[in-house]
């Protein structure tokens, strides 16, 4: 019983005990066996909390026992346990993942580092994700920002370096505007309880200054969550990284930093953004210029991490769009759609660190022949590249079905020719990767180092999930629309 | 005439923050150096502390500490997020520190534009 | 009146400090400007009642801060920045952001206002009750261990992930760095 009173706050604490005892243990092998005890808690934490917050009541926590706008809150609804279902799944097969990857990527001494540092990166997604107060949301996507420039820091190549450390400068001045903005909401509410505030934004006498406060917000988000054009960041990121933070990058970090926005935009500003109409345009627009224009960049890209980068760029654009169709049946399938990204691109980043390892090449034009060599790695990248496109008896046809139905009722054309358009670049660059692997088996590739069978492991929990959910669609897909509801019912 | 000079000394502060903010983003673009780059984006953090602690200023009021004889008190609030935000930005400037040390050591330079030339002679 | 006076000159001495923190070449005269500008923000800080952020600012700002950048020269052992051009889509991009935040900063309750709603809300609740509620007569202490004591927990976290990143970046590792990159280029490049 005393447990399940904090079960709200516990997949914070638990990596705070955990990422200090993974560093100063000092040995890898006790630090993997840590994060990975620490994630499966994390994960337990949100299955436990499912029963509760799915009858309707989201699950409150006041830190410190002050009440709510005094101190700081924690509350569980159905988005954030959408959300932390997910990345806690993603969290432990990652970690999974990680065993044998990162081994091959980082310097042995470094490795309890990198495991405490995926700790902390997840735990402060986590806490972004579970608080109800709009500073604390700040000190944690610093947390799990600073964790993530050490992290991509750790990759072979000297480019990434370069890659973290522009990825340091544009996070930080991400996370400063936001700042900006949270400080401005502050002065015209004096609260900084989520809640509290969206209720006193409408009594407020400067109301310039909350739209103020959301431009802020919003241009801190768009750089943090890479939209386009102020992505310049990511691809670096994605493909100098070692493979294991990839996943974790791709899968669960700027589907957090998306998740602030929504929350930000539909559940704190919903009502007091006079201009929301003219915003819903601009999501819409730059929602459609990522998917055309990305997809092209990925279509022309030779690096099989940076193709996934700049689908992944391409994808986060249908779910703008879903966002600017303003409505809860579009943001059921935005989130449905980020659910659905999150298995096929988890998947794929974890087939690129595979090949990489094995095949010693991330080059696409590098990899023909893996069809004969290796029909299993093939088998999981068709899948995944066909559920990233959409064909039916995929999870991502089941999002893309919900947007692009969603958008027929309302009558937006345009997104859906964008929406079918985008779809047949990405059958265009999967059909790329997949003739190029599938041609000319009796090339001299070679598949040097085994894999073991962890990684393959995770990669194909995510593959038949990709399968599964695209047949058994019920129960992510009411829990997307029961998030949604949530925030339209309070807007 | 009054209110023009009110207007100006109300809002001084934030003209001046906004100045140091624009300053610090220029610098973040635009400058090719690493450590130039940092310091700007240090600037840029300043400012917005700044901002902060100007929103928490009350006229004819003393420091949050309460002691007899005093009854009016600035705001404590921003102040305590401000403590927060500098440690946060210390903590992400040392990375950034660290990084610029690395990048030199596999580069030799720490201007941006030197190194990606490096790494396109590299890549032919 | 001596305040605001204070105010308006310090703050004029801190936009002299970044302009020439922008322009100046010789980067270790930029750290010692640099240096110079966070003890202008702290003496700031003091003038607008907030003694605690200083004494932060001061150690963490003018202290650590320039001591981490002094050292990253040191090692480094770079003192010049080439000659910079101007940017000029920055340029635009800073006066576009400018004037826009200039139009806000309109709206926002002039400094020292006693109507501002910041002051009105939860602060509110810290004065009067905070000495009661938690026994400190510092509010800014009571609210940061007390009432916000998570937060100070997360910036807990947030030295411990520095810590660990810098650790991890510069830590004493048998493999020499360079040396494992040269390697991994001569795989590549085969």
């Amino acid at each position: 019983m005393l447990m399940s009173l904090h079960l709200a706050v516990l997949p914070i604490l638990l990596p705070m005990i955990g990422a200090p005892l993974a560093a100063l243990l000092g040995r890898s092998s006790w630090a993997w066996w840590i994060t990975l005890i620490i994630s499966i808690g994390q994960l337990l934490c949100f299955v436990a909390m499912l029963p509760v917050v799915l009858g309707g009541q989201p699950l409150d926590y006041s830190m410190g026992g002050w009440a709510i706008p005094w101190g700081i809150a924690y509350r569980v609804d159905a988005l954030s346990l959408f959300m932390g279902l997910l990345i806690a799944a993603i969290a432990v097969l990652t970690c999974v993942y990680a065993k044998h990857s990162l081994r091959t990527d980082v310097d042995h001494e470094k490795l309890p580092y990198a495991y405490c540092c995926m700790q902390l990166c997840v735990m402060g997604l986590l806490g972004m994700v579970l608080t109800a107060d709009i500073f604390n949301l700040f000190v944690f996507l610093e947390i799990s920002s600073l964790a993530t420039y050490g992290l991509v820091s750790l990759g072979k190549d000297r480019r990434a370096l370069l890659a973290a450390f522009r990825y340091l400068v544009t996070g930080t001045l991400g996370a400063t505007l936001f700042l900006i903005g949270v400080g401005l909401a502050y002065t015209a509410t004096g609260t900084l309880n989520l809640e509290d505030m969206a209720q006193k934004f409408a009594t407020s006498p400067h109301q310039r200054t909350i739209q103020g406060a959301f431009a802020f917000i919003f241009a801190g988000l768009v750089l943090k969550i890479a939209i386009f054009p102020l992505h310049l960041w990511l691809p670096t990121v994605y493909r100098f990284a070692p493979s294991a933070v990839a996943v974790l990058l791709a899968a669960t970090a700027t589907k957090v930093a998306l998740y602030v926005l929504v929350r930000c935009q539909f559940g704190l500003f919903g009502q007091a953004i006079s201009a929301s109409h003219y915003l819903a345009e601009l999501l819409l627009v730059g929602g459609v210029l990522a998917m055309l224009y990305c997809s092209y960049l990925a279509l022309k890209e030779d690096d099989f991490k940076g193709l996934l980068a700049y689908s992944s760029l391409a994808h986060l654009g249908y779910m703008l769009g879903g966002m600017g169709l303003l409505s809860a049946k579009g943001l059921s399938a935005s989130l449905m759609q980020l659910f659905a990204h999150t298995l096929a691109k988890g998947g794929l980043f974890m087939l690129a660190g595979i090949m990489v390892l094995s095949a010693g090449t991330s080059k696409i034009s590098q990899l023909t022949g893996l069809a004969g060599r290796s029909p299993l790695l093939f088998l999981a990248l068709v899948i995944c590249g066909l559920s990233l496109v959409g064909v039916p008896g995929t999870v991502g046809f089941v999002g893309k079905w919900q947007l692009l139905d969603a958008a027929l009722t309302q009558g937006r054309f345009g997104l859906v020719l964008a929406i079918l358009a985008s779809s047949l670049m990405a059958l265009a660059y999967v059909w790329k990767i997949l003739e190029t692997a599938y041609s000319n088996p009796q090339s001299n590739m070679q598949l040097t180092v085994k894999p073991g069978w962890l990684m393959p492991l995770s990669m194909w929990s995510l593959t038949l999930g990709c399968l599964y959910f695209g047949f058994f669609s019920q129960w992510p897909w009411q829990l997307a629309q029961h998030a949604a509801t949530v925030l339209w019912g309070s807007s | 005439m009054e209110s023009v000079l009110d207007l100006v000394l109300g809002h001084f502060n934030y003209w001046a923050v906004i100045a140091l903010l624009m300053i610090g983003l220029y610098g973040i673009i635009a400058r090719q150096n690493l450590l130039k780059k940092l310091a700007c984006l240090s600037i840029f953090q300043t400012g917005v502390f700044l901002l902060f602690i100007s929103w928490g200023y009350r006229h004819d009021a003393t420091v949050p500490i309460l002691a007899e004889g005093f009854s009016r008190y600035a705001n404590p609030l921003p102040q305590v997020l401000m403590l927060t935000a500098i440690v946060v930005g210390v903590a992400t400037l040392a990375v950034g520190y660290a990084l610029i040390v690395r990048i030199h050591k596999a580069y030799g330079s720490i201007e941006e534009d030197a190194i990606l030339e490096k790494d396109q002679q590299e890549q032919e | 009146m001596i305040d605001v006076v204070l105010n308006i000159v310090l703050l004029l001495f801190l936009l002299t400090m970044a302009v020439s923190i922008l322009f100046i070449r010789h980067l270790m005269a930029m750290a010692m400007l640099f240096g110079l500008y966070s003890l202008l923000t702290a003496a700031l800080f003091l003038v607008l009642d907030a003694p605690d952020v200083a004494f932060t600012e001061a150690a963490v700002g003018t202290g650590i801060s320039t001591v981490l950048m002094l050292a990253t020269l040191a090692i480094t052992g770079i003192h010049k920045e080439k000659r910079p051009k101007i940017h000029l889509p920055a340029l635009l991009l800073c006066t576009l952001v400018g004037g826009l935040l200039v139009v806000i900063s309109l709206d926002l309750p002039p400094l020292g206002d006693e109507q501002s709603p910041a002051l009105q809300g939860v602060a509110k609740h810290y004065l009067e009750k905070g000495k009661e509620e938690t026994g400190v007569p510092n509010v800014v202490t009571a609210v940061l261990a007390s009432y916000r004591g998570f937060d100070t927990l997360g910036e807990v976290a947030v030295i411990f992930t520095g810590g660990v990143c810098v650790l991890m970046l510069l830590g004493h590792w048998r493999q020499k760095p360079s040396v494992k990159v040269k390697n991994k280029i001569r795989i590549t490049s085969r």
